[in-house]
């Protein structure tokens, strides 16, 4: 992997770079404390890292994340499975991933309500999935 | 793979969309009124949306749509991909930028 990273570094020694922000639309499918697995329709390079952004009972979450694996979901067609790092760059606030991760798992609502009054989409349940049957089919993320 | 994973992973029920924004280190080959060409570690999709930040003006954001995206060799001799980024919105001036870097 860390070959990969060198190989992604331009050449900056004569013109002058800038940053290029994409934005792709993903599918979260499995969070953990450490990370998350998204699916997407196009290939993310491992190592890539960007911000994670998931609308979560009408608050928009946001992390630093960096993309350790990503690879081809056998049988789904071009729908990519992708592992990703969620990083501690920001502290641990309410409008974060990671604060979201920690009330899923919790089994409450993400932002502490439980009356289900804010608009959005409400709170997915979970189920810990060590041993899932990653066999059962989805649909790539829309907007691809 | 045993032993690499530390956390419990918890399947969501139904999936949540959600947006990955990237960032990519590219070079600048060109700069026209209309058009941008960069040189990218990764290719790009015809008529994608993507954003330019030029490092230290936090005016430099320029907006703009992939209209080609081939690949290149770079002065290095690493493989890149040439993209034409047709510009929608511009926030700074690229003479700045080759002043700033130059």
């Amino acid at each position: 992997m860390s070959a990969g990273r060198h190989q992604r570094r331009p050449n900056v020694g004569h013109e002058p770079v800038a940053t290029l922000v994409r934005s792709v639309p993903v599918r979260l499918v499995e969070v953990s404390r450490g990370g998350c697995r998204l699916e997407s329709a196009s290939r993310i390079e491992s190592g890539t890292s960007g911000q994670l952004a998931v609308l979560l009972h009408g608050l928009l979450r946001i992390d630093d994340v960096r993309v350790a694996r990503c690879q081809l979901r056998a049988g789904a067609g071009s729908v990519y499975q992708v592992g990703a790092e969620l990083l501690r760059t920001r502290p641990l606030a309410r409008r974060t991933v990671r604060m979201a991760v920690r009330k899923i798992i919790s089994g409450s609502s993400p932002d502490g309500l439980s009356d289900g009054s804010a608009s959005g989409p409400l709170l997915p349940e979970t189920r810990a999935t060590e041993e899932i049957d990653r066999s059962a089919s989805r649909a790539p993320p829309r907007g691809s | 793979m045993l032993g690499r994973r530390k956390h419990t992973r918890f399947l969501l029920s139904e999936p949540v969309d959600a947006h990955l924004r990237l960032r990519e280190e590219v070079s600048i080959e060109r700069w026209s009124g209309t058009e941008i060409v960069v040189l990218s570690p990764e290719p790009l999709r015809p008529q994608e949306r993507v954003t330019l930040e030029i490092p230290g003006d936090a005016r430099g954001r320029t907006s703009a749509r992939v209209s080609e995206s081939r690949p290149a060799v770079a002065g290095d001799g690493a493989i890149r991909h040439r993209v034409v980024l047709a510009i929608e919105s511009r926030g700074t001036d690229p003479s700045r930028i080759e002043g700033e870097e130059s």
